[in-house]
């Protein structure tokens, strides 16, 4: 039998080359594909997700933080809430991990093209619209206005937010942060919110009619964020929602990940606010 | 006329001739008294009137547990699978019809490899049989995936090869057969399987659904013995030495951890479970959209320990395909 | 590589647990090397010293002496594993708790004039502090005890299966006793790992393993109910390896 390399079901080898803790449960890792892995790494979509081995102790979907570097290198942000994730939390630098993918449908990027878009972001949610962002503004001149709404439960859980407001200063980005609770000790002296991020949209005025809006966060607040954006203009079709879904094989096999008759590792992560109207389980 | 008649008293030889093609498996009588797949000792063994095995022959392409993958110094590699060139006979058209499902399933593009090389070991020889209650399906009926299928008459089986594996079998049994002198009678009805159902069903007002929730224990008993339930688990072990396995495992969508993630539950309910079994059984997920994958071997019900059978869901439907004789 | 330090220690028990962890012969001499093994055999309190990654403990909690074990034990562990029916539900030790007082079953034991034996009924660790994991069975399977140990030494804790003993023991195509003979197998309510070993053998499941995580408790009853078992007769059986059971949850 011929052992198939590049097989979907297989992983390829990583290096893990950092290691950077973001918040207290958080930390971004970077990790090195081996050459073998790039020519399907380079396909990266933002919205897509590959599947992450720790080698040992399994293995869990996660949508890449950062578009594939041009080293080849993917940057993966990742909360410590479980059996896998304590592992790599715990891997140390340079530790072997595996990777496959990107599998699913990410953003719609041809079609978003000469739109405004309004990136909605709660909590983790920031990871997999971190990389759309940054799609977004490596090519600014090809879409219209880019505006990020992003709330976390406390400043101390605002992920990126250097970077952010590093990225809103250069220009080409309308920045909004949020955070649920304002907190008792100093926090670090950056401009934010106090309040939910259904809030924060309230108060805004957008070119509606003609901007897609991606939505990524806890699943109450897909069900809000989706109603307001409709009632303010944004047509149901320009929706975007990135889902999560309890995930095993990644590839259509495993019937984990269905949502209705749609399995969101093929069809979604990705789906359209529109289409998830016909399945009334899905938000 | 051809030769494709094969009498009762040549059946034996038959078996033997089969062994030249692989492992000789069918169905047996174990020693607790159930129906199985395994392998034929000796030709005396075979059940040619069996019902159904509790375990449809999904565990030759699928096993119960199995590794795919094994990580050793540095790399991850599929694990190959064990099991040679097997040879089984006796199978009913429901659960051939269920393992060109599968087939659908796991050789489509990127086809699993655990599963096509077992596939490619296996030969299907069918046989046709006698419905009882528990069949969901309303007659006797033929599968064209197999490789040789066996219409069973009065003294002896009607011989049709499916495949050039099958042929391969007829000619090198060529001095067994004797050409047909009375046709022996087609199967009656083509395709009883439950029909694909409409999926907004899963949300009818339907008392039993409630019941059903009430009932059901999540044993697992219905996937486990479904010849076409097919998901599955993916768990890894480290070993002491520093390498590890991945293990699938056959899972059922009423377990509780089905739709489980971190801080919350997709199918927190029994309830909003057997919905999605529903949903898979009879109306099926993407790619299979529209396709029912019940081929109505009633194994579910029989082997349910408080006799669930979600047809009765949609009982007031037409069950059969309106062929019945 | 360092040596994860572990603690393995009894509490009140029949050291079923441990001799599992001694069964496992072949990988033992491997286990020796790799690990830093601290063992506390019953009875014997727990000494200070280094912290453990890990403490294994067997047994339910039911003197005084075996709690304040339970608390250095924990107190020096970053993991704390039980292992064992009893120490996860009481088990066999709590098995009359309800039925018979402390003090009917001290006398029993040791006979009326015995008063200075300090014990209470048995429970579970986790009335007394916190448990990081679990592995069930009375006695515990050999594969789950080196599944631990193996993940320990990765870093984590294994994922071991959730479901009842039904689905191994139909995949195993036994014959079901519950069904076909009508026998008081607890197989669907009790969690399953141990490849349905009683039932294989054509003996119905006691529920050593204690209940699965969402037991149909009710409809089991029913079940046993119909055929014709005594309700007396079903919470004696079901009682033996976890003392209280909610006979309403329909989970
Ligand atoms: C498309 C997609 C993209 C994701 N992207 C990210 C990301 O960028 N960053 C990030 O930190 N997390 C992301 N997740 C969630 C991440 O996959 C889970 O947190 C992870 O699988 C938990 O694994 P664990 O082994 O650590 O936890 P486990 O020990 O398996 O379980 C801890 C909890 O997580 C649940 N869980 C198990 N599998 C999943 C799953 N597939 N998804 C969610 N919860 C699960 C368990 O039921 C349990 O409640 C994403 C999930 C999906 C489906
Ligand atoms: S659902 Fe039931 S009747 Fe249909 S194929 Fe599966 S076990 Fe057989
Ligand atoms: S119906 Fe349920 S148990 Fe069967 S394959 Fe589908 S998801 Fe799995
Ligand atoms: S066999 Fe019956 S009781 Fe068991 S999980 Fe299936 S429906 Fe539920
Ligand atoms: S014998 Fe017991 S454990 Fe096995 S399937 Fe029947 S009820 Fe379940
Ligand atoms: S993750 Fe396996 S089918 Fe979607």
């Amino acid at each position: 039998m011929t052992l198939l390399a590049n097989h979907p079901d297989t992983p390829f080898a990583a290096k893990l080359l950092q290691r950077r803790q973001l918040s207290e449960d958080t930390a971004l890792f970077t990790v090195a594909p081996e050459a073998a892995a790039l020519p399907s790494l380079s396909r990266f979509i933002p919205g897509q997700f590959v599947q992450l081995s720790v080698p040992g102790a399994g293995e869990i979907p996660i949508s890449p933080a950062d578009l594939a570097h041009e080293d080849g290198t993917v940057d993966l942000c990742v909360r410590r809430v479980g059996h896998v994730t304590d592992a790599l939390h715990q891997a140390p630098e340079g530790s072997t991990l595996g990777l496959r993918g990107p599998f699913g449908a990410g953003f719609p990027l041809a079609e978003m093209t000469g739109h405004p878009v309004l990136l909605l972001a709660g909590g983790l949610g920031i990871a997999p619209l971190r990389s759309l962002l940054l799609h977004l503004l490596q090519n600014g001149e090809r879409f219209g206005e880019i505006t990020l709404m992003y709330g976390a439960k406390k400043p101390t859980l605002m992920l990126f937010r250097e970077e952010l407001a590093e990225l809103a200063a250069r220009g080409g980005l309308r920045l909004y942060l949020t955070v649920d609770f304002a907190p008792e000790e100093p926090w670090g002296g950056f401009s934010c919110a106090v309040g939910l991020l259904p809030d924060l949209l309230k108060g805004f005025s957008f070119d509606a009619a003609n901007s897609y809006a991606a939505i990524c966060g806890p699943p109450a607040l897909y069900r809000c964020l989706g109603a307001d954006l409709e009632r303010a203009g944004v047509a149901p079709q320009r929706i975007l929602l990135s889902l999560e879904r309890r995930m095993r094989c990644g590839i259509g096999r495993c019937c984990h990940c269905a949502l209705g008759q749609k399995l969101c590792c093929v069809d979604g992560p990705v789906f359209r606010l529109s289409e998830l109207k016909e399945i009334p389980e899905a938000l | 006329m051809a030769k494709t008649t094969l009498k009762n008293i040549h059946l034996s030889h038959f078996l033997e001739l089969l062994r030249l093609f692989g492992e000789l498996h069918g169905p047996v009588l174990s020693d607790q008294g159930v129906f199985s797949f395994a392998p034929l000792a000796s030709a005396s063994d075979l059940q040619l009137n069996y019902s159904r095995t509790q375990i449809p022959p999904k565990k030759y392409l699928l096993p119960f547990r199995e590794e795919i993958l094994h990580y050793q110094k540095g790399a991850y590699r599929q694990a190959v699978p064990y099991g040679s060139e097997t040879v089984l006979f006796g199978v009913h058209p429901c659960d051939l019809d269920a393992m060109a499902y599968l087939d659908r399933v796991f050789l489509a593009e990127a086809a699993d490899s655990c599963y096509a090389t077992r596939r490619a070991n296996l030969t299907l020889v069918g046989l046709s049989c006698r419905p009882d209650d528990f069949c969901f399906c309303s007659g006797p009926r033929e599968s064209a995936a197999c490789d040789l299928f066996l219409q069973a008459g009065e003294d002896g089986f009607s011989l049709t090869a499916r495949s050039a594996k099958g042929e391969a079998i007829t000619a090198a049994a060529a001095d067994l057969l004797v050409e047909t002198e009375k046709e022996i009678e087609p199967p009656a009805c083509g395709s009883c399987n439950v029909l694909p159902q409409d999926p907004q069903l899963r949300f009818s007002a339907h008392p039993l659904w409630v019941k059903f929730a009430e009932a059901c224990v999540s044993c697992g008993a219905c996937s486990v013995c479904c010849p076409t339930c097919y998901c599955f688990d993916l768990r890894e072990y480290p070993s002491l030495s520093g390498g590890a396995e991945r293990v699938r495992e056959w899972d059922n969508c009423l377990f509780v951890t089905h739709g489980e993630v971190a801080g919350g539950n997709f199918r927190a309910t029994r309830l909003e479970r057997l919905r999605y079994r529903f949903l898979h059984k009879y109306c099926g997920f993407t790619p299979l959209t529209g396709i029912t994958s019940c081929v109505g071997c009633g194994r579910c019900k029989e082997f349910c320990p408080v006799g669930i059978d979600l047809r009765e869901l949609f009982q007031d439907l037409p069950l059969d395909c309106g062929r019945t004789p | 590589m360092n040596r994860p330090r572990l603690a393995i220690a009894g509490l009140t028990a029949c050291s079923g647990c441990q001799l599992t962890l001694l069964n496992c012969e072949e990988e033992l001499a491997e286990v020796a090397a790799r690990f830093d093994l601290v063992s506390f055999p019953m009875a014997e309190s727990v000494e200070g010293g280094a912290p453990f990654d890990a403490a294994i403990v067997e047994g339910a909690v039911s003197t005084p002496g075996d709690l304040a074990n339970l608390f250095r034990l924990r107190n020096s562990s970053r993991l704390l594993v039980a292992l064992g029916t009893c120490a996860i539900f009481g088990g066999v030790a709590a098995m009359n708790n309800g039925v018979s007082t402390r003090e009917e079953l001290v006398a029993a034991v040791y006979g009326d004039g015995e008063k200075t034996v300090e014990s209470f009924a048995p429970a579970p660790l986790t009335n007394f502090v916190s448990v990081d994991f679990s592995i069930t069975g009375c006695p515990p399977e050999k594969q789950e005890v080196m599944a631990l140990l193996c993940a320990l030494l990765n870093g984590t804790l294994p994922p071991l299966a959730t479901y009842p003993v039904c689905t191994e023991c139909r995949s195993r195509e036994n014959l079901c006793l519950l069904l076909e003979r009508k026998e008081l197998c607890l197989g669907p309510i009790i969690q399953g790992g141990c490849n349905a070993r009683c039932p294989a053998t054509g003996i119905v499941c006691e529920g050593c393993r204690g209940p699965v995580r969402e037991a149909n408790v009710a409809q089991e009853l029913e079940l046993l109910l119909e055929r014709g078992f005594g309700r007396k007769e079903i919470e004696r059986r079901m009682s033996r390896f976890k003392p209280e059971w909610d006979y309403g949850q329909r989970r």
